[in-house]
């Protein structure tokens, strides 16, 4: 299934918004690190720094997608192609 | 690349399907607990690293505090932050001896801290102005004080420089709670007026407990009295959880049994009796949610409910964040290895620990959070013999 020569190879759209969640997923934790160490999500008063909560939980929101969705979309795209490759056998030895 | 191309027959697409969700119930629980054996195995580099992290916001907590300033860290939050910190590092020096001679002045540091007047503020605010330490001869209960009081008595326990003033200080008030607890027939003695915690009587009976250990005094009475009384009257026979709040003399819920008293209850339990520890623990464990490879603690039992407050945290889908976390520390010292990873892969995944500069924190938790960890995480050598 290699390209042909001179042909621009596709990059589908699922591995472009994978790559920018994964992006995300790291520029966000390092904003959350610098400001969670900096700032902390309390005052020393113990009242929340509403936009460095509101950071962590962007943070987790895209953790959480990283997590389930980069082993998900992975295996679907290894197993897809795999199913393919062996339907395409089931088929060409049918034929 | 079309995973799920329209030229596949169905069979073909469930079976990809299949095997891709089976990849991530596989691939994500690992991924969010690669660590959890190391720390159920009592890992001293783990412990070290957020030992580190811990003693550094002390550290900053001191210069702030030394500075001409009033917004310093005080009250509740900083009373557990404090005293979590005190318990988790004398953790560490009891599973890892060589840690002692390093850690101990540092736990007298924190547990110190945790006992300052300004840390309880709050209780003395409820109580009309009356200071715990102040109406030591008083039956009214101050049961939140037990909390630094634990963390002293872990101090004195490991650190033979402890100073001799604070020692006086603490056995008054270690002589205050056996008084009043030996005078309740309900097991409780009361955190505000009219209302008692079973959760922070446990405090009590772990702070009584280890005053016993590190000064020789026979504690054994009051403890058997209290450990016969959680049973009795604390517990609720149908799910095994203990009511949050109830009325410290006639023993009536003030609220409904939930996981998250349960669970710290069963913690704090440890210290003085393992019997009740381990009832507690099962009750927690029964409430134990599982999905996915992942694990937490229900706050409320079948046919009770209720939102989130400040002992439960956020409750989302009915787990609670605190029931799930301080749920680590009955798993670990309770021997249930498999709930204790499932319940640090969820630790994990909202947690998000990091590691820089040879130092672990968690990222979402704050001090508070880290403190919290620390303790929860190394639990198990603090259990009562």
């Amino acid at each position: 299934m290699s390209p042909q020569p001179g042909r621009q190879v596709r990059v589908p759209g699922a591995a472009w918004a994978l790559g920018a969640i994964v992006v995300l997923y790291f520029v966000l934790g390092a904003l959350f690190e610098h400001e969670a160490q900096v700032r902390g999500l309390l005052s020393p008063t113990g009242a929340p720094n509403i936009d460095v909560v509101a950071i962590g939980g962007a943070y987790l929101l895209v953790r959480i997608a990283v997590r389930f969705g980069v082993p998900f979309v992975a295996a679907l795209a290894g197993a897809g192609r795999l199913g393919a490759v062996l339907l395409e056998r089931a088929r060409a030895r049918r034929q | 690349m079309a995973p799920l191309d329209r030229a596949k027959p169905w069979g073909v697409r469930l079976v990809v399907l299949a095997v891709a969700l089976t990849c991530v119930r596989l691939i994500t629980p690992w991924w969010c607990g690669r660590d959890a054996a190391r720390w159920y195995d009592g890992d001293e580099t783990l412990g070290l690293q957020l030992a580190d992290e811990v003693l550094a916001f002390e550290a900053s907590d001191d210069a702030a505090r030394a500075a001409p300033t009033s917004n310093r860290f005080a009250g509740e939050w900083a009373l557990v932050t404090h005293q979590m910190t005190a318990l988790g590092l004398a953790q560490l020096c009891l599973a890892h001896p060589e840690l002692r001679e390093r850690l101990a002045p540092e736990i007298t540091r924190a547990a110190l801290k945790s006992f300052r007047p300004e840390m309880r503020a709050f209780g003395t605010r409820a109580w009309g102005g009356e200071d715990a330490m102040a109406s030591l001869g008083s039956a009214h209960g101050h049961a939140y004080a037990a909390y630094p009081a634990l963390a002293v008595g872990m101090a004195r326990l490991l650190d033979p420089a402890f100073p001799p003033s604070m020692a006086k200080q603490h056995d008054a008030l270690i002589a205050a709670y056996e008084r009043r607890l030996l005078a309740s027939p309900t097991g409780l003695i009361e955190t505000y007026p009219g209302e008692a915690y079973p959760t922070d009587t446990a405090a009590v009976a772990g702070a009584i407990a280890v005053h016993g250990r590190a000064t020789g005094v026979d504690h054994s009475r009051v403890l058997a009295q209290w450990a016969g009384l959680v049973a009795k009257v604390q517990i609720d026979r149908a799910s095994g959880l203990v009511v949050q709040r109830m009325g410290a003399f006639d023993g009536r819920a003030h609220d409904a049994p939930r996981g998250s008293g349960t669970a710290l209850g069963a913690y704090f339990a440890g210290f003085a009796d393992r019997h009740v520890a381990a009832q507690l623990a099962q009750g927690v464990f029964s409430s134990e949610a599982a999905f996915f490879g992942f694990g937490a603690i229900r706050e409320y039992a079948p046919g009770h409910s209720g939102p989130g407050d400040v002992d439960s945290g956020p409750v989302l889908l009915g787990v609670s964040v605190s029931a799930t976390g301080f749920a680590l520390a009955v798993a670990r010292a309770s021997g249930r290895r498999e709930s204790f990873e499932r319940l640090y892969r969820t630790t994990e995944l909202f947690g998000a620990p990091v590691v820089s500069a040879g130092r672990m924190r968690f990222l979402s938790g704050g001090p508070i959070g880290n403190a919290l960890l620390l303790a929860l995480l190394t639990s198990g050598p603090e259990l009562a013999p």
